[in-house]
């Protein structure tokens, strides 16, 4: 999937037209003239498509950034994994040698007696 | 009794009282064991100061986004593969000259590094390409050189490993071949097209990212050169006990 599959934003302008944008904000206007008495206040000067447009893209660049800390937390466990996995496996090693050291000391013993 | 003494003094440890000569370096003996300690401690010093300034100072890179946060210990582990096949390389022409067990060592230790650090970067390499590209692997030239490096590198330890009496000879020449491939890896950006960038663009990034990126590199290498040395130390007591229980044993059992 491309992550970054942004509609350009120029399309969706085009779309809108000048028409449209002058009928949206007379009916926001009328709208606000209604709602006057019960306080409430309506958003002037925006385009619904614009901001539809700007949660779309805000929606992709969130996706990205997650599956980045996705890809980059996978990325460092491995990383860590792999060096305490030799850590391990030097540490085994080790403890095997002192039992072949050991295993020596007694068959020094042993043609010493 | 003399050839087990003259063994018994390349020993690591103290051995049966009596017997060990006392060593006129011991105290650089003594640096020599903990070493590989000061090295993971200064590397165990530095990692947590690198990812917090990887992840909290770094500016995010534009066209990238986060997933750019794997280049600090991405490269880096390339960087180590080809130093590692290198030194590998080197010891094993030492080892086929003078047959110095420590050269053997040498190169088998970081021969046991580069595996590491290979599978560290052929790992993390597709786990950003899938994250950027949106592909794990274009089997690009780079990729597929660092890949061939990998495996015979890990072709020269299952030799080391399982190859018969004479095979260490085998094992040296894949090491010499394996640090031939080191300036392909680097220069196969150059002659082939790749998606990797060209080998320019990395000095030309800006100084707060080389600021997080020598932290980086610097304790990778200390952790890798202190688990190096630590088995470089394995290595040649392996070997030495090996000679003991040969010295000690009656010639009548030895068979």
């Amino acid at each position: 999937m491309n992550r970054l599959d942004v509609p350009p934003l120029e399309e969706t302008e085009a779309k809108d037209g000048a028409a449209k944008d002058g009928a949206a904000t007379a009916e926001a206007k009328t709208e606000a003239a209604k709602s006057a008495d019960d306080g409430y206040v309506p958003v002037t000067g925006r385009s619904r498509k614009d901001v539809e447009h700007m949660r779309e893209c805000e929606a992709l660049v969130s996706a990205k950034t997650a599956s980045d800390y996705e890809h980059v937390v996978l990325a460092y466990g491995v990383l860590w994994a792999l060096f305490a996995a030799y850590g391990m496996f030097l540490w085994r090693r080790s403890a095997q040698l002192r039992q072949d050291l050991e295993d020596v000391r007694r068959q020094v013993g042993r043609s010493g007696s | 009794m003399g050839q087990f003494v003259a063994v018994c003094g390349r020993l690591p440890y103290p051995c049966q009282a009596g017997y060990c000569p006392s060593p006129s370096g011991k105290s650089m003996d003594k640096l020599k064991s903990i070493l590989p300690y000061l090295l993971l401690l200064a590397a165990l010093c530095l990692f947590p100061g690198s990812v917090r300034t990887v992840f909290l100072e770094t500016p995010i890179e534009r066209t990238m986004g986060t997933a750019f946060k794997i280049f600090f210990f991405h490269v880096p582990m390339g960087w180590l593969l080809m130093l590692m096949a290198m030194v590998s390389g080197i010891a094993s022409i030492v080892q086929l000259r003078s047959g110095s067990k420590t050269a053997a060592a040498v190169a088998q230790a970081s021969a046991e590094i580069g595996v590491l650090t290979g599978a560290g970067v052929l790992l993390t390499g597709p786990i950003w390409g899938d994250a950027t590209w949106g592909k794990p692997w274009t089997g690009d030239a780079r990729q597929v050189t660092t890949a061939l490096l990998w495996l015979v590198v890990v072709a020269y330890l299952l030799v080391r490993r399982y190859g018969a009496g004479s095979s260490d000879r085998l094992a040296a020449g894949l090491a010499i071949f394996g640090a031939v491939n080191v300036p392909v890896i680097y220069y196969a950006v150059k002659i082939w097209k790749t998606t990797h960038p060209t080998t320019d663009v990395v000095p030309s990034l800006p100084s707060s990212m080389w600021a997080a990126f020598w932290p980086c590199l610097g304790a990778l290498l200390l952790c890798s050169l202190g688990l190096m040395a630590i088995r470089i130390r394995q290595l040649c007591l392996a070997d030495t006990l090996d000679e003991l229980w040969v010295a000690t044993t009656p010639e009548g059992e030895q068979a």
